[in-house]
């Protein structure tokens, strides 16, 4: 499968589980484009979709009492109509993911360098020796001391970090072109989550690879992300540059989700305000906006009608879905703030 | 610009390897029982013994002795020659029985466990049916169809074990097959045979060797059974099932030691190799699934 395009793009994509309780619409009716080598987040409460959308893009999700409607493209591939039998194709060189836990990511019962080799074979064009050399070669590329030794080891016998940074070697052997990464940090430590980004974005340049970052924090968004889908109960209900979704959040659930998150809500003189009650139960949903029955700023209209995805006047690569954009001081003053320290 | 992390740190600790909390003296002494019954098996035409079939080397029916260790049986042949080369029909039916049912049906069952639903669902609507019949019933209509040799008694208690096995193997499969590193082996671009053996089945070895030891005990069981009914080899080659049966049905008041010896190995072995399943299982489970 050879890439045509530069870019990636998802139109109106729904994906349904069938269940016992009737059909679960766990993402409805997604659209974005992403050109090739920027990294794009999905951020959301847990249960949004976010791990659902992220596999669906490539086909990863057990297909048996699943739907998918709508089409993906990557670089020129139509994901959506490949059959089953030439998934494989579209794996190791073309994309390629890093799971949440990487304990549970890696086979327990096999060494690190067999598990490596296992990958670098499937792209052939490798012999015995050469295989070697470049299991050891990855190893290092991603950071783990002393690679030669350490490829000798079982996953139980490495740090998580390390575990980690053996997963991403492996996802990254054959050079995907995207790259998905589902809550990569999460199952680690506050010291380790930042070496881990560091050396995703190091190797997304490097590779000039697209990357896709899954995350319920804003903090590692702040930190790596071009681009943010901010999901809420299965639908992106804001889309944009980092900068501008960060500094100027239209959507009411965006900014909530910012005030709940300390490391970018900075005024130290605002309490946090966690957001209350629960994301809605999949199998209700509310008739119109899905965000309208937390929001502060809901109306009327919120509770009927479901807003579509708009575009920014002013940023058109800035779209939202809601019927009362914020337009309050906060917004200005942050946006002022982002300036004022973009000038120092 | 600075990463300030949100999350509450919920690290997994480092796996320790499960600290072996030792498999106890008895398992020891069971592994040694069936090694033990295995060798001499193997090499019982070297053993300085009596031939088993050679009659009145003693006194009929004489009790143990320095000389014959286990005593005489109503022919006056030497017991203890009949019994170990009596083990070996035992340890053969139930070692190759379940050896070939652990071929073909654990390879069934990788690939069933690891496939489309509609492969799966004929192959275990098929086993099912299979394993619905009474075993012993299957047993008797196999032997009665063919002959009782020896190698139509383990194809045919084989033949029982595959859908037993099948079924194990294809539930543990299906267990790992969903678990994630499966998935990530697909992402990498793994094909599907690449995962079911490289991936898969070294993880569900521990479930291979508890179920194969469990399942040479039955097999015992089950040509002693067809040995009792007089279904398993021809006499006077010795098996324990017929020495069993040869001494209760005639000689059970006369001598009880006829019977009490083969009874003895029959349940000491099949406990044995049940124990040992039993503990290994144990142990399995209490890692993390390595072993
Ligand atoms: N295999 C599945 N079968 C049924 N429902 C599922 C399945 N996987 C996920 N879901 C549902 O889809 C919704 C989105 O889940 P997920 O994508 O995992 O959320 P997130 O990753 O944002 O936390 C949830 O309501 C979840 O219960
Ligand atoms: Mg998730």
């Amino acid at each position: 499968m050879e890439p045509t395009t530069d870019s990636i793009s998802v139109e109106n994509l729904s994906v349904s589980f069938k269940t016992d309780r009737g059909l679960l619409k766990a993402v409805d009716s997604v659209s974005f484009s992403l050109r090739k080598g920027s990294i794009l987040g999905i951020v959301g409460e847990s249960g949004s979709g976010k791990t659902v959308l992220s596999r669906t893009l490539i086909r990863l999700l057990p297909e048996t009492n699943l739907k998918i409607e709508g089409s993906i493209d990557l670089f020129g591939i139509k994901v959506t109509s490949l059959k089953q039998r030439q998934l494989r194709h579209l794996y190791g060189s073309l994309a390629s993911i890093i799971f949440q836990d990487p304990l549970t990511a890696l086979n327990p019962v096999m060494k690190i360098k067999k598990q490596i080799a296992e990958t670098l074979k499937v792209a052939s064009n490798h012999n015995g020796s050469n295989i070697k050399k470049s299991v050891i070669d990855l190893l290092d590329r991603v950071g783990i001391p002393d690679p030669k030794s350490k490829s000798e080891s079982y996953p139980h016998q490495l740090s998580g970090g390390q575990r980690q940074r053996v997963m991403i070697a492996s996802a990254i052997a054959n050079s995907p072109k995207l790259l998905i990464a589902d809550e990569p940090t999460t199952a680690l430590d506050v010291t380790i989550q930042l070496q881990i980004l560091k050396l995703l974005k190091e190797l997304q340049k490097q590779n000039d690879m697209t990357l896709i970052m899954v995350t319920h924090d804003l903090g590692v968004v702040e930190y790596i992300c071009d681009y943010v889908a901010v999901m809420y109960a299965g639908k992106i209900v804001e889309f944009g540059r980092t900068e501008d979704i960060l500094s100027r959040p239209l959507m009411p659930y965006t900014r909530a989700l910012i005030d709940s998150t300390p490391s970018i809500h900075r005024d130290k003189s605002e309490k946090l305000m966690p957001i209350e009650s629960m994301i809605p139960d999949p199998f209700n949903l509310p008739k119109g906006c899905r965000f309208a029955p937390r929001c502060r700023h809901s109306q009327t209209r919120c509770l009927i009608e479901s807003p579509r995805p708009t575009q920014d006047a002013i940023n058109t690569s800035h779209s939202y879905s809601c019927f009362y954009p914020l337009k309050n001081e906060w917004a200005v003053s942050k946006a002022n703030e982002t300036i004022a320290t973009s000038d120092e | 610009m600075t990463l300030t992390v949100t999350e509450k740190p919920n690290a997994t600790p480092v796996a320790k390897r499960s600290s072996s909390k030792g498999l106890g003296w008895f398992f020891w002494a069971c592994t040694f029982w069936v090694l033990a019954v295995i060798i001499l098996a193997i090499i019982a035409p070297l053993l300085p013994i009596d031939n088993p079939n050679k009659t009145f080397v003693c006194q009929p029916f004489s009790g143990p002795s320095g000389s014959h260790l286990l005593g005489c049986d109503d022919l006056g042949r030497d017991i203890l020659s009949r019994i170990i080369f009596g083990s070996r029909v035992s340890m053969f039916v139930g070692i190759v029985s379940i050896g070939i049912g652990l071929i073909i049906g654990g390879f069934l069952g990788l690939i069933s466990g690891y496939n489309n639903k509609k492969l799966d669902t004929v192959m275990n609507t098929i086993a099912n049916i299979i394993i619905s019949f009474p075993t012993l019933i299957l047993l008797l209509a196999i032997v009665a169809v063919f002959n009782h040799s020896l190698i139509v008694i383990t194809l045919s208690i084989s033949f029982i074990s595959i859908p037993l096995l099948f079924r194990v193997i294809r539930s543990a499969t299906i267990s790992v097959a969903n678990k994630e590193f499966v998935q990530a082996a697909r992402t990498m671009g793994s094909s599907r045979i690449r995962i079911v053996f490289v991936e898969i089945l070294p993880n569900i070895t521990p479930i291979i060797v508890v179920y194969g030891c469990l399942g040479i005990g039955s097999a015992i069981i089950a040509e002693g059974t067809l040995a009792f009914l007089g279904l398993s080899v021809s006499l006077p080659t010795p098996s324990w099932g017929n020495m069993i049966a040869e001494g209760a049905q005639s000689f059970l008041r006369r001598d009880f030691l006829l019977t009490l010896w083969p009874s003895i190995m029959i349940i000491m072995t099949v406990v044995c190799f049940n124990f040992i399943s039993q503990r290994l299982e144990g142990k399995f489970n209490s890692g993390d699934g390595a072993i």
